[in-house]
């Protein structure tokens, strides 16, 4: 068991060098600064420790952050080598600071919290060694995301993040991070209704809805057939006993029974290493799955902003309505009774506090209606960023797949032929 | 007539206006003769017409077997049959159906050198008997299995006629194939004689079926004093080998069941991706060809599945029931020496017997008056000595007799198992081959499959330079 965990660790490693290798090399290629062209993070370890006392044990993961300067004039703002330890509740609250003080940007997720689509060979269990160690990956390729963010990579929180350890969660807490982004986060999930929808944002909402959807369907399917091939692959290894003990009690046929069984046995165990390299990119998959919910999320703040303008606008209008009444010395309870009593005095007095009130709602309005087109501005270069990013991803992705099944029938193919050559030998 | 075939309305029409055919040719066996006859060298098409329509599932749809390789036959071989052409005959008393025989052979003890006749399943196992009768210690190859009403519910069902009738086929080549069985009389009789001959031959009641079997049944021959040590190991080995290959069957079947739960998940799995594509407008394609090889693979694997009763299941039901023709023939040999070491017994009793009267005898020549005091006479020594020996020598003969027989059984055995340990080999080659054959073909589908995607892959993708250039320009912010 020990010797598989660490076959498939290597493996997984194997794969992260590929990517990493990928990510750093685009970074390179980029026009704009960002974090990575002159550092290198990396989640490379994970440890089990525990909270409380020997008999209310509370164990977590926390895991090791390691961020290397690889720009020597880069040294004043990162040290050579830092690293901290922190555990997944701690990139939550990270995140979700991003998301509050970035609302525009389609935010790179985190990896998931619990398994989803598990099977025979995926444990749920989330102190499985495996699990842990996916894990570990994906909290790397968060960091990395934001670190090759224009925006995201320079936020001094997600520096002080990568670089102190305590000094981060001190500062956290002072700011009260944790109750904003609550109570902000809390206020999206509230729907609201909309006078007037972007008809961009309205499709883009629709749009993540039906990626989710398609993601999670076919992560479900495949995790399916992921089961019954392995069932099938592993049956074969039975074959090996039969032909083994068939092969003592034959003269001539016995070499290729033998060597049949071998073969076969070579088959069943085969399956093993194509649906490890599989789940590495389900977990890609994964990512994007969680990544519609950052676009959805992106559309509902918004739909929050758009919210703001539109009530303050009413505001203003109602108040517009209340002046004028005011003018003809209509407003009150009284003169809807008696009509018109108000005095010039307090006619004048009312209407001028009314229109004071209405400048303010104005003000309130222009900067509701700024906030609003500078978000929708920000959002949509963020999104077209965020959409190239996916279709090569994406693109990526697919294409390790279809080399990756092909891989597994060439293997397939050739273990089947040497069993047939081997049956045509006997005389 | 017509009220018992009324039951298949759809051929109603068809059957009545046979139907004075039908009785024509029952009743009148002489002018089926005369047309039997005529039509020995014609070719078998003009058959059809004097037999009744097939019934709802029509035979006539079934292509007849033309090209012999289908059967594995040799063309060029003196003695080549061929069992086609299925067809169901109504009776009074019965619905059957025969099989056309056709023979083509080049020997001298043959008259033609065509033969086509019709057969029925009951007629094969007729033949069986004969030849089982005729050479007890060679390995009659099995027959199919009779009509179980476990299996096939319908015994008319197209599927079951053809299973059926490539038994048959195998069953004929491998008397063909066999020295000593392709000889046999009743056998050139079973391809050669016309209908009203071989119906007198099959009523029939040989002296052989008369004579009582040649094993009396009340000698016990659950153990042998000698074993033998060549048949036991051959006995051993057929065992173990049966169950070598009932294990490789079970593990198949199982395996083949979990093969078709996995094609219904790639069911779901392949138009998934199919639907995703509608939304991704720059990943259509990738995502489309995605999905068809998957389809591709799914079809692939539906076919193993389909494949499988005709290449695993049946050849393996097949070759067990022939190795349980050769353990019964092991069987039998053990019979004939448990009969002769039982008489070799008896013999030697009486010997000993005998040599005890005779030293009584010679040790009390004066004592051999019965006693007068007892109520019956006893024999006296010689009248038992006597007895021996006209008993003796019958003895003698009988165990001489079971000593030839047991010899002749071991030889015929012995040369007959040799030949047959041959042909085993190839029949588990070929079945074995054929195994890995539809696997090689199914993995064959499956990588063309993905290698046509990824070549599309490879041909739409942007050459390396403008990847680069694309990462550099692609983000806007």
């Amino acid at each position: 068991m020990w010797n598989a965990l660490n076959v498939r660790r290597i493996r997984r490693a194997m794969a992260e060098n590929g990517n990493r290798k990928k990510i750093y090399g685009e970074s390179k290629e980029r026009k704009e600064d960002i974090l990575l062209q002159h550092a290198e993070i990396a989640v490379s370890e994970s440890e089990k420790r525990a909270n409380g006392s020997l008999n209310l044990r509370e164990f977590y993961t926390v895991y090791l952050i390691e961020t290397k300067a690889t720009d020597p004039e880069f040294q004043n703002k990162i040290s050579k080598l830092d690293t901290v330890w922190r555990r997944y509740t701690e990139f939550e609250q990270l995140r979700d600071y991003l998301e509050v003080t970035y609302p525009y940007v389609v935010l790179p997720p985190l990896p998931e919290k619990r398994v989803m689509f598990g099977w025979q060979k995926l444990s749920t269990d989330t102190f499985d060694p495996d699990f842990i160690d996916r894990r570990r990956a994906g909290l790397e390729n968060f960091l990395l995301r934001v670190a090759a963010h224009t925006v995201l990579s320079w936020d001094k929180n997600f520096m002080e993040f990568l670089q102190h350890e305590d000094g981060w969660r001190e500062s956290y807490k002072a700011n009260g991070y944790l109750q904003i982004a609550e109570s902000k986060l809390k206020a999206l999930n509230v729907s609201v209704r909309l006078k007037n929808t972007d008809s961009k944002f309205d499709s883009l909402k629709v749009y993540s809805g039906t990626f989710h959807t398609n993601i999670y369907n076919l992560l479900k399917a495949r995790s399916r057939v992921a089961e019954k091939q392995y069932n099938v692959y592993k049956l074969h290894a039975n074959y090996g006993r039969v032909f083994s003990e068939w092969s003592a009690i034959e003269k001539d046929m016995g070499d290729a029974l033998q060597k049949t069984g071998h073969y076969l046995d070579s088959l069943a165990s085969s399956i093993d290493a194509s649906l490890e390299d599989e789940e590495l990119l389900v977990d890609q998959f994964k990512e994007y799955l969680f990544f519609a919910n950052s676009l959805s999320s992106v559309c509902k703040h918004r739909e929050m902003l758009q919210y703001e303008v539109e009530t303050s606008e009413e505001s203003v209008a109602s108040k517009n309505v209340e002046r004028v009444k005011a003018q003809q010395g209509k407003l009150g309870m009284m003169s809807r009774l008696f009509g018109a009593v108000d005095t010039d005095e307090v006619r004048e007095l009312k209407v001028n506090m009314l229109d004071q009130q209405i400048q303010e709602g104005e003000t309130v309005v222009n900067s509701a209606n700024v906030k609003l087109s500078t978000f929708t501005d920000n959002a949509i270069k963020d999104i077209d960023r965020f959409q190239s990013q996916k279709v090569s991803d994406l693109k990526d992705t697919l294409a390790s797949f279809v080399l990756l099944q092909l891989k597994t029938a060439k293997r397939g193919l050739q273990t089947w032929v040497q069993i047939r050559d081997c049956l045509q030998n006997i005389p | 007539m017509a009220g018992k075939i009324s039951n298949n309305s759809a051929v109603l029409d068809v059957v009545t206006e046979n139907a004075d055919l039908t009785s024509i040719l029952k009743e009148n066996n002489t002018k089926e003769t005369m047309d039997h006859s005529s039509l020995s060298s014609i070719p078998s098409t003009v058959d059809n017409s004097l037999v009744q329509s097939p019934s709802i599932e029509s035979f006539s749809t079934m292509q007849d077997i033309e090209n012999l390789s289908e059967l594995n036959m040799d063309e060029n071989s003196d003695l080549c049959i061929k069992i086609d052409n299925p067809q169901k005959h109504w009776d009074t008393l019965e619905t059957y159906i025969t099989f056309r025989i056709t023979t083509k052979v080049a020997r001298i003890e043959f008259k033609e050198n065509e033969y086509i006749v019709r057969r029925r399943y009951n007629d094969f196992l007729w033949l069986r008997h004969k030849l089982l009768d005729a050479h007890p210690f060679c390995i009659i190859p099995p027959l199919p299995a009779k009509h179980s009403l476990i299996g096939q519910l319908d015994r008319y069902s197209k599927d079951f006629i053809l299973v059926r009738m490539k038994a048959l086929n195998v069953f004929i080549s491998r008397i063909v194939q066999h020295p000593i069985l392709s000889c046999n009389e009743n056998f050139k009789l079973f391809i050669t004689a016309k209908h009203p001959d071989f119906n007198l031959l099959r009523r029939q009641r040989t002296s052989n079926e008369n004579r009582p079997h040649q094993n009396p049944p009340n000698v016990p021959h659950s153990v042998l004093k000698n074993k033998h040590l060549e048949f036991d190991r051959i006995k051993t080995y057929l065992t173990l080998l049966t169950e070598k290959i009932n294990s490789v069957e079970k593990i198949s079947s199982r395996i083949n069941k979990e093969r078709v739960e996995l094609a219904s998940e790639l069911q779901y799995f392949y138009p998934i991706f199919i639907t995703w594509s509608a939304t991704e407008p720059e990943l259509a394609k990738l995502l489309q060809s995605t999905a068809s090889a998957i389809e591709k693979t799914m079809v692939a694997q539906n076919g193993v599945v389909a494949n499988y009763q005709a290449t695993v299941a049946t050849p393996i039901k097949d070759f067990t029931a022939y190795v349980e023709v050769v353990q019964e023939a092991l069987q039998k040999r053990e019979s004939y020496q448990a009969v002769y070491e039982h008489s070799l017994d008896e013999l030697n009793k009486k010997r000993t017997e005998k040599e005890k009267l005779v030293a009584v005898a010679s040790a009390n020549p004066t004592n051999n008056v019965g006693s007068g005091f007892s109520l019956w006479k006893q024999p006296s020594c010689d009248e038992k000595l006597e007895k021996l020996g006209n008993c003796i020598p019958q003895l003698v003969k009988k165990v001489e007799l079971n000593q030839d027989n047991l010899e002749c059984a071991n030889e015929q055995l012995r040369s007959d198992v040799e030949r047959w340990q041959d042909e085993k080999q190839q029949m588990l080659k070929k079945i074995l081959l054929e195994f890995a054959n539809k696997q090689v073909e199914y993995y064959e589908k499956s990588v063309s499959a993905w290698e046509s995607v990824k070549d599309r892959m490879v041909s739409t993708a942007p050459p390396p330079l403008q990847r680069q250039q694309k990462a550099a320009s692609g983000s806007t912010n």
